[in-house]
Formats: C-alpha cells, sequence, structure tokens
C-alpha cells in the first residue's frame, strides 16, 4: 500500500469575488521511502496540494472533496485534534521562506523545544539536548552555541536547515518540503539539497519536494508529477519524464528552458499563450488552447490519467493512443 | 567594439557604491560595500551579462551605469564621454539612449494608468514628436514586442505577468534607446513565459542592434543571451569573459563553483564534477580581506587572505584570482 494516496482531491476557495478552484480533482501516489518532485507553474496548484495533506487549508470559505490516504487513513475525515497529532508527527513540513517561518522575537532552540513539547512531555533540559542533538544533525556548526541564535543572526541557509531540524523532531514517515530552496542562491541550494538527500536516505522517509524548478526536480527526485490548472498531467519515473516526457505540457516546459550545459541553442521553443485563470479554465482538457497536438476531442473530455508503460501516466489521450500504437506494433 | 571609433557604448571604471549601513551598525560607522571597484566595458550592439547571487552589488551596478544612483567613486563613460557627475538636467537628452527593464512587472507599471499612457511616457519626457506621432510610435512598439495596439487602452491589472514585462519593455524600447540595462526582466516570470520573453529580446536586440547589460541570477538565462558574461561577487568582479569559454573553462573558482551548483534538468547525462564551496557569502559590512571568495574557497592560500587579486587576463578571459583554473596567458 502506498504511504500516501491522493483520490480526487478538489480544493476551492470562497472569496468575495466568487469561488476559485485550486485543485480540481488530483490524484497522487507516493510510496514508503520515495521522493517525488512535484512541479508545475506558479498558481497550477502546488503549494495547495501541500497544504491540504497537512489540513492546513481547512477553513469555513474553503470547500474540500476527494480522499487523502495516510496508510489507509483519510485525512479529510480526522477531527483537528486527531490531524494535529500526525501533523508534525507522521507527516512534517519545510516551507520556502525560513525568515517568515521562524518567530524573529525567539531563539531557534526555543522554537524547536515548543515543537518537540507539543508532541510529547519531555522536560525543558532533555527537549533542549535533542535541539542542540537535531541541528547538528543538519550540519550546523557549533550547534551547543547556535541553539541560542536568534533567526536573524543566522543565514538564509542555516534558518533553512533550522526548520529542516524541526520538521525532523519526530522522525516523520513523510516530509514535504515546499519550494525549500527557491529562496536561497545556487551555491546554498545544492548544499541544502544534499543534505535533504542525505538525511532522507538516514530515516528512510519519503519526500515530497515541491518546486518549480526542472533542474532541482531532475537531480533530487526518484519520480516526478507534473501539475497544470489543478490536476496532474503526467506522472512517473524521473527518467521517463525529464529524460523522455510524454506528455505536451511536459515537454513543452522541458524544451522552453535554456540550458547551463550542452550546445546553446539560439532559440527557446516556448509555451504560447499563458497559463488559465482558475476561475476561467478551458473545457475539456485546460492545457488545450497552448497544445500543439490538441483536436476536437481535447476541448470536451477532461482527460483521465491512464497508465501508458508500468508507473508511467499521463493525462492525454493524443498521445497515449499513439504510444500504444507503437508498443502494440513493436 | 565600435569600429569606427573603437570607443566602447559604455565604459565604467572602479565605480564604487557604498551605503552608509542601517540600525546600530550605522552609528558605529559602518558602511554596506555594495559595489567596490567593477569595470567593464559593452560595445556597440554587445550584450553583457552580470551574473551573481543575492546581494553580490547586480542592481546597484545597474542603477549606477543609469545614473539612477549617485556612485561614491569611480568613472562612467557614455562613447568615451564622461557622464559620471553630469546634473539630471544636463543628463535628460542622454536618457533618450540608455533606458533600463527592471525585475517586477508588477510594481514597475503604475497601476492607474492606461498601458498606452506607460509606454508614451518617455517621448512626453523627452518632447520627441507631436501627439498623434507619439500616438503611432506607441502603436508600433506594442506590436514590436508582441501587444495588440488595442491594448494601450487597457490597464496594466489586465494583463498578465509575461504581458506586462512586455509593456516595460515597449516602454524602455520606445525612444529607439542604444543600450538597454535589463535587471532581472525574466525573473519573476515562469518559464514557460519566460522562454518567450528571452526570444522577444533576443528579436529586438539583433533587429535594432541593442548593446544590452542582461542582469540576472539565473546562470543558464545569462548564458543563453550574453554575448560576454561578468561574474560578480560581494561587490567586485571575479571574472570577465566570452559566453563559450566561460562555460567551458571556468577559471576563477567562484565561477566553477556557480556553474557546477546549477541544477541539470536533463538526465542520463555525464556527472559533473562538483566544485565544492562551503557556506554562504560573507557580509557587505565587512567583507573579508584579500580575495572576497578566499572564506568559501577550497584553493585559498595565505596569499589570498594578504594581497587583494587584479582582475587581469588569463587565456583570454579576464580574471581576479591568484591561483586561476586557467593558467595559461
Amino acid at each position: 500500500m502506498a504511504l500516501l494516496e491522493i483520490r480526487d482531491l478538489r480544493v476551492s476557495f470562497r472569496t468575495r469575488e466568487g469561488v476559485i478552484p485550486a485543485l480540481n480533482g488530483m490524484t497522487l501516489s507516493l510510496d514508503r521511502g520515495v521522493t517525488l518532485g512535484l512541479v508545475g507553474e506558479s498558481g497550477s496548484g502546488k503549494t495547495v496540494t501541500a497544504l491540504t495533506v497537512l489540513g492546513l487549508t481547512r477553513s469555513p470559505t474553503t470547500e474540500i472533496a476527494g480522499e487523502i490516504l495516510l496508510d489507509g487513513v483519510d485525512l479529510l475525515r480526522l477531527s483537528d485534534a486527531d490531524l494535529r497529532g500526525v501533523r508534525g508527527r507522521r507527516i512534517a513540513m519545510v516551507f520556502q521562506d525560513p525568515l517568515s517561518s521562524l518567530h524573529p522575537m525567539r531563539r531557534v532552540g526555543w522554537q524547536i523545544v515548543e515543537a518537540i513539547q507539543a508532541h510529547e512531555r519531555v522536560g525543558n533540559r532533555a527537549a533542549r539536548r535533542r535541539a542542540v542533538e537535531l541541528l547538528r544533525s543538519v550540519g550546523i556548526p557549533g550547534p551547543e552555541e547556535r541553539v541560542d541564535a536568534y533567526p536573524h543572526e543566522l543565514s538564509g541557509g542555516m534558518r533553512q536547515r533550522v526548520m529542516i531540524a524541526m520538521a525532523l523532531a519526530f522522525d516523520p514517515d513523510l516530509l514535504i518540503a515546499d519550494e525549500p530552496t527557491s529562496a536561497l542562491d545556487v551555491t546554498v541550494q545544492s548544499q541544502i539539497l544534499e543534505l535533504l538527500a542525505q538525511l532522507q536516505e538516514e530515516h528512510g522517509m519519503a519526500l515530497l519536494l515541491v518546486s518549480h524548478d526542472l533542474g532541482v526536480i531532475a537531480e533530487q527526485a526518484d519520480e516526478v508529477a507534473v501539475m497544470y490548472a489543478g490536476r496532474i498531467v503526467e506522472h512517473g519515473p524521473g527518467v521517463r519524464c525529464i529524460g523522455s516526457p510524454l506528455h505536451p505540457y511536459t515537454r513543452g516546459l522541458l524544451e522552453s528552458i535554456p540550458h547551463v550545459d550542452g550546445p546553446r541553442s539560439e532559440r527557446l521553443t516556448p509555451i504560447p499563450g499563458a497559463p488559465p485563470s482558475p476561475v476561467a479554465l478551458p473545457a475539456g482538457c485546460a492545457f488545450h488552447p497552448r497544445c500543439v497536438l490538441a483536436r476536437a476531442s481535447c476541448r470536451i473530455e477532461v482527460p483521465e490519467l491512464t497508465a501508458v508503460e508500468p508507473g508511467h501516466r499521463i493525462a492525454c489521450p493524443v498521445v497515449a493512443a499513439d504510444v500504444s500504437l507503437v508498443t502494440s506494433a513493436s | 567594439m565600435n569600429a569606427a571609433a573603437g570607443v566602447p557604448l559604455l565604459r565604467v571604471e572602479d565605480l564604487v557604491k557604498h551605503y552608509p549601513a542601517r540600525g546600530v551598525q550605522r552609528q558605529l560607522g559602518s558602511v554596506v560595500h555594495a559595489v567596490d571597484g567593477v569595470s567593464f566595458e559593452i560595445a556597440a550592439g554587445e550584450t553583457l551579462g552580470l551574473v551573481g547571487e543575492t546581494g553580490c552589488g547586480k542592481s546597484t551596478v545597474a542603477r549606477l551605469v543609469t545614473r539612477l544612483l549617485e556612485p561614491t567613486s569611480g568613472r562612467i563613460e557614455l562613447e568615451g564621454i564622461d557622464i559620471t557627475h553630469w546634473s539630471r538636467r544636463k543628463l535628460r537628452p542622454l536618457r533618450r539612449d540608455v533606458q533600463i527593464v527592471f525585475q517586477d512587472p508588477y510594481s514597475s507599471l503604475n497601476p492607474r494608468r492606461r498601458v498606452g499612457s506607460i509606454v508614451e511616457a518617455p517621448l512626453r519626457a523627452h518632447r520627441i514628436g507631436k501627439r498623434q506621432e507619439r500616438r503611432r510610435r506607441v502603436q508600433d512598439v506594442l506590436r514590436l514586442v508582441g501587444l495588440e495596439p488595442s491594448h494601450a487602452d487597457r490597464y496594466p491589472h489586465q494583463f498578465s505577468g509575461g504581458q506586462r514585462q512586455r509593456v516595460g519593455l515597449a516602454r524602455a524600447l520606445a525612444t529607439n534607446p542604444r543600450l538597454v540595462v535589463a535587471d532581472e526582466p525574466v525573473s519573476a516570470l515562469d518559464v514557460s513565459i519566460q522562454a518567450q520573453v528571452l526570444n522577444l529580446i533576443d528579436d529586438l536586440r539583433h533587429e535594432f542592434g541593442l548593446a544590452l547589460l542582461f542582469i540576472s541570477h539565473d546562470v543558464s538565462v545569462v548564458r543563453h543571451v550574453s554575448d560576454r558574461i561578468a561574474v560578480m561577487y560581494l561587490g567586485k568582479l571575479v571574472e570577465i569573459a566570452e559566453t563559450e569559454r566561460l562555460f567551458s573553462a571556468p577559471a576563477h573558482p567562484y565561477t566553477a563553483a556557480l556553474l557546477s551548483a546549477v541544477p541539470i534538468a536533463r538526465v542520463g547525462g555525464p556527472k559533473r564534477p562538483r566544485v565544492p564551496v562551503t557556506g554562504e557569502p560573507p557580509s557587505p559590512l565587512s567583507p573579508p580581506s584579500g580575495c572576497r571568495f578566499r572564506t568559501r574557497c577550497p584553493f585559498a592560500q595565505q596569499i589570498c587572505a594578504e594581497t587583494e587579486p587584479p582582475l587581469e587576463p588569463r587565456g583570454g578571459s579576464l580574471v581576479a584570482c591568484h591561483f586561476p583554473l586557467v593558467n595559461s596567458p
């Protein structure tokens, strides 16, 4: 059984301007110990997915439907109190901006201790010792001193390490990292990504790595899931999704980025048009107005994810039909 | 180089900008060494990429060369004429020739003005043409950047991020400038849109023989657009080289580290050797003595702390390093 299974998740926000749908039938599964890279452009629903798994989008003005199963237990059906037991313990999260996630007026050690004591009856001394150990485990030099530092006394990379230390306090089964390095420079980013990969291996946890950066995803993820307009359009092994992508959107994304190595291309191949507004999604496949392969049927039916090879699924009947022709012929 | 005169379009020499620090540090008399002795040239029609990480002083350079900021010291020459200390009034006619495009397409356009009026603003400011002619020019440049002439009547909020950046480009191009300084022009855009704007910049560059100072933290984007690239670290240039050379044979350890740290969206390629850099850039309030990269450099020696390496020619590039990775003259 998959560790995390998201089935037909729909999330929409009621605002004064009307109902804004963010997720429109999102389906995804993640096995233990696997790094899944969730990639997509701004507004595609990556962060809403992450927040909803943690129950952080719950509110009277949010409509949530579908299932989020953690080891078969539907998190959407849990009470707030039960969910608090899962969040932080079994599922932890690292956010993009460590500066706004940390309390600016509290020492980082105090904040880690608070997180520990929220879930466990531990004395202050013991909790502090654990905080120091956690800081050491994420590669913070001089953890005995740094535990008393305020967030502003630490660099961006060090702050993100503090956030990671806090997330690991209870050895979670699943770590969700939402753009964990997007606020950092590349030379610092590579250090943090290396740390995440190393910790994941040590703890054997699953990692849901949310990023807009295809390079980060390509280098870190075992599996890749591509989001567009609140749905998954392609999900499969990283080598397939990045190496030989099938969905026209994934292909478009990969063709539109300039590379740091290899021959320098004269021109980039952009995806025409712009991502749709969530309140005015095109009928049928939301990508059809920008798609070179679009047919009349794409405007009518919302494509389901279908397997084109073991473990590799795409939401594009046009390409899927081609692929099955090729495989049945060979 | 400008073949006729041999004079570069823009020449910057030993440019320095120090800011007084904020808060308690200010009372201690600390200064932020934002830009600390930067020299480079841009020939007519050439694109120079300026790449570096947060806080290295890239944007300050952009604001200095466009004279939006007063330099602490140094020299800025436009076609051989020293404009460093020209008054605003005297600079006015020159502003036609040098335009700037900003990073954030949301905050750089006045939300209460129609796009037509925004794009026309530089023409009005320079009293170029009659009203009718200006209108026509606005329609032309809007078409040029891939927008509809009818878009002139809309407000910025009616456009997407990519379209707004096109409006910013249209405004910069309205006066037919010879140099455009683009400060992170595609960083706020999603990759599928970023490619559209990069292609557009490429077209405009070729069509008008524009010279471009293209500033970005994104190494692969800079590589794509630039003829030459200058790499900046903590207020200083550490390397200037032709694009191909910089990527095939980076000479400064920082350049090598920067290039090897960029994750590549590709699988199965050869594993790239990582240049190990530790830690993070030091504060520009108190930059290290000698070479500023020495605190993170795997090759640093005693001399690196004592003597600041000058930017000198090595193997066809300009490099500021005591132990460059490329050492042929």
